[in-house]
């Protein structure tokens, strides 16, 4: 009884689906030029009712939230976004292009997409942009040509953090250097800006270890290997300020550590632990969302759009880095806002983190 | 089929066993005995290869890293003499720790309650499962673990109720992170404590006497009119408060909590408790081997770390270590049970 219910059920959901896709089919196969010209032979699209679609596959991330609250705050500031339709969930890229695939069926103008594998969604991100669906890929890059990229440059932002440390502990010793997820792309990337940097340094042994991007990993890995010997200095690749509190654990004096702009660690080094923070702007999910409209208005926008890193010490930058603390957001949250490229949104409206169906 | 006859046959035709024997027999009725020595061993052979180990700091750097996973194992070891499991002990201690830091701009003291309080619900959820609706212990905390990765989820999406800011309370971070006196952190305290009232509650109370009657016959229980039910929801609520505080001194050590920070030490809980000598069927062993078992187990991670292995090779060689010791384990004790 209760099964039969439940096939039902699904029977229905799939033909509904599969008609909605139709439909969205239907539309793309109606207008032969895709991209600038649909927007603007889309009435309901043009007077400013775009549908932005945004899939994340890493959740519970402070950094990633706000990310996906910057693609809200920047919709809502635009005044030409309608809703923005969010999957976000802890997941692979066989999810992600379940998400996509469910984007383009519900007919989104615009998907923002954090990548989870630089190669295997470009099928379906081909399908979206054959359908005229705007893809943009923010954070980390997509092989496909037909998505527009938005990134902060990752190879970078490993090389100018590795460069400071090396200075900072005279060239040689031992760095324990924590890594985020072996084969993502952003890790490959600073892994390679690292290894530029210390082809200067060769006295500088690294110790590697991988925390997924997750602080609290990060803090348990610093108490063990502190526990288990020095280090002169930390690269992490972001599991910054839990390293800082997990070295105090331990009871060790601190030695230099390098991360990103997270909230506390900027606060930790205001209030004098060594180190420096390279940005990491989170609020490259606005600017993908910008990049993203702007393609759907028909402004020409280059396919790939990177951010410099800005690395901040207390030394050199005490000032951006006392503006950009609040010791009132979350610990894990992107301090660098204000960044070099112009966005509609203000800082209340990315702390409020309400899209424009939310108002 | 088996009766008494197999069990004659080895038994040697002198009625007096040999002194050997008895060694045997007496380390086979005490593997905490054995267990101690292969953590001395550990200690020892870990030691020569990093001195740092003979230090204050070195002894409280194992004590500091061995106390979550002791109250985890300390779940694992009553649920297990029920004849049960916990599988979701590592996200009852996520959500907790989430709950916690979450809620902590209500005040320090409401947010604790609240975690704990988190642990005790899900646990009696658990209990419930189990106790009264007989779903298998395996299967009921799988799916609470799903459930509640599900709930962390939810809540943490953007205007989720655990989207807020995280922070670690101070307490908790003193906790995670201090020192009592000398080489004697202090969530050895928190430990202590537990151990404590665990060693007692097992050895002297009639919850701890039912939980290994339980564990060792129900139907008997049932039958000569214990209340099978009650002991299994109060275990899985003692179980739950225990993961829930293991999740505050992890966030408490590192200040900050994850999604998935207590999940490498699920599997480690088990395999120290069963190492420990507490059999996963149920009504034999107790906290004091578990105790044993986490420290062993936090060494050997030591181990690892100081021959600088990768963290791939780390885990396979402690996965071998774990399944050599849980083998050693049930090979001396089978002896006896045949």
């Amino acid at each position: 009884m209760k099964r039969s219910v439940t096939i039902k059920v699904a029977v229905i959901a799939s033909a509904l689906a599969l008609t909605v896709a139709a439909c969205g089919n239907g539309n793309g196969g109606d207008e032969p030029a895709p991209g600038g010209d649909e927007a603007a032979g889309d009435e309901e699209a043009a007077g400013g009712n775009y549908v932005i679609g945004v899939s994340n596959t890493l959740a519970g991330n402070g950094w990633r939230e706000q990310m996906i609250c910057s693609i809200q705050a920047e919709s809502l500031a635009s005044g030409q976004v309608s809703e923005v339709v969010v999957f976000s969930e802890n997941a692979g890229p066989t999810e992600q292009v379940q998400h996509l695939q469910t984007l383009i069926s519900e007919g989104v103008d615009a998907i923002v997409v954090n990548p989870s594998d630089p190669e295997q969604l470009n099928g379906i991100i081909e399908e979206a942009v054959n359908q005229g669906i705007v893809v943009v890929a923010v954070d980390a890059a997509v092989s496909t040509p037909e998505a527009y990229i938005v990134t902060n440059d990752q190879v970078e932002w490993g090389r100018i953090g590795m460069e400071w440390l090396a200075e900072e502990i005279g060239g040689s010793g031992d760095v324990l250097y924590m890594r985020g997820i072996e084969g993502v792309q952003s890790d490959t990337d600073r892994h390679e800006g690292v290894e530029a940097a210390l082809a200067n340094y060769p006295d500088i042994n690294l110790n590697t270890v991988w925390t997924s991007w997750d602080y609290t990993l990060g803090g348990e890995i610093a108490v063990q290997e502190f526990s288990a010997r020095d280090y002169d200095g930390v690269w992490t690749t972001g599991a910054d300020y839990t390293v800082v509190n997990g070295i105090e654990s331990v009871g060790k004096d601190l030695v230099p550590v390098t991360g990103q702009d997270s909230n506390a660690f900027v606060g930790q080094l205001i209030d004098g632990a060594p180190g420096a923070a390279v940005t990491n702007p989170a609020v490259i999910g606005a600017v993908g969302t910008n990049v993203a409209l702007k393609i759907l208005n028909g402004e020409d926008v280059e396919q790939t759009t990177m951010l410099t890193p800005a690395l901040w010490t207390m030394e050199t930058a005490a000032e951006e880095m006392e503006a950009a603390f609040d010791p009132d957001r979350g610990p894990d949250t992107s301090a660098a806002i204000d960044i070099d490229y112009p966005l509609e949104m203000t800082r209340e409206q990315l702390y409020a983190c309400d899209g424009p169906s939310d108002g | 089929m088996t009766s008494t006859a197999p069990q004659t046959a080895p038994v040697p035709a002198d009625e007096v066993p040999s002194t050997a024997q008895r060694v045997r027999n007496y380390l086979t009725d005490h593997p905490i005995v054995v267990l101690s020595v292969v953590f001395v061993l550990f200690y020892a052979v870990t030691a020569a290869l990093d001195p740092s180990l003979f230090t204050v700091q070195g002894l409280r750097s194992i004590l500091l890293l061995a106390c979550p996973l002791a109250l985890f194992a300390a779940g694992q070891t009553i649920a297990f003499l029920t004849g049960g499991i916990d599988l979701s002990v590592a996200m009852i201690a996520n959500f907790a720790a989430y709950v916690v830091a979450t809620q902590s701009g209500a005040g320090t003291v409401t947010a604790l309650v609240l975690g704990v309080a988190v642990g005790a619900g899900a646990g009696l959820l658990n209990g419930i499962g189990i106790g009264i609706f007989r779903v298998h212990p395996l299967i009921m905390t799988i799916g609470m673990s799903s459930v509640l990765l599900g709930v962390v989820s939810v809540g943490q999406a953007s205007g989720g109720f655990l989207s807020g800011s995280a922070v670690v309370p101070q307490v908790l971070q003193r906790i995670g992170g201090g020192t009592l006196i000398g080489p004697i952190p202090l969530n050895a305290v928190v430990w202590a404590v537990v151990s404590v009232f665990l060693i007692w509650m097992l050895a002297r109370s009639g919850l701890g006497r039912n939980i290994y009657a339980v564990g060792d016959n129900a139907t008997a229980c049932r039958l000569s009119g214990i209340k099978v039910w009650q002991v299994l929801i109060v275990t899985y609520v003692i179980v739950g408060i225990l993961a829930a505080v293991a999740g505050m001194i992890i966030s408490g050590t590192s200040g900050s909590v994850g999604p998935s920070q207590s999940n490498s030490l699920l599997l480690p809980s088990i395999a120290a408790a069963v190492i420990g000598g507490t059999s996963i069927l149920g009504g034999s062993g107790g906290y004091g081997g578990t105790i044993v078992g986490a420290l062993v187990l936090t060494v050997l991670n030591r181990l690892m770390l100081t021959l600088g292995a990768g963290q791939a090779v780390q885990q396979m060689v402690y996965g071998i270590i774990v399944l050599a010791l849980a083998w050693a384990y049930v090979a001396v004790s089978r002896q006896r049970a045949d």
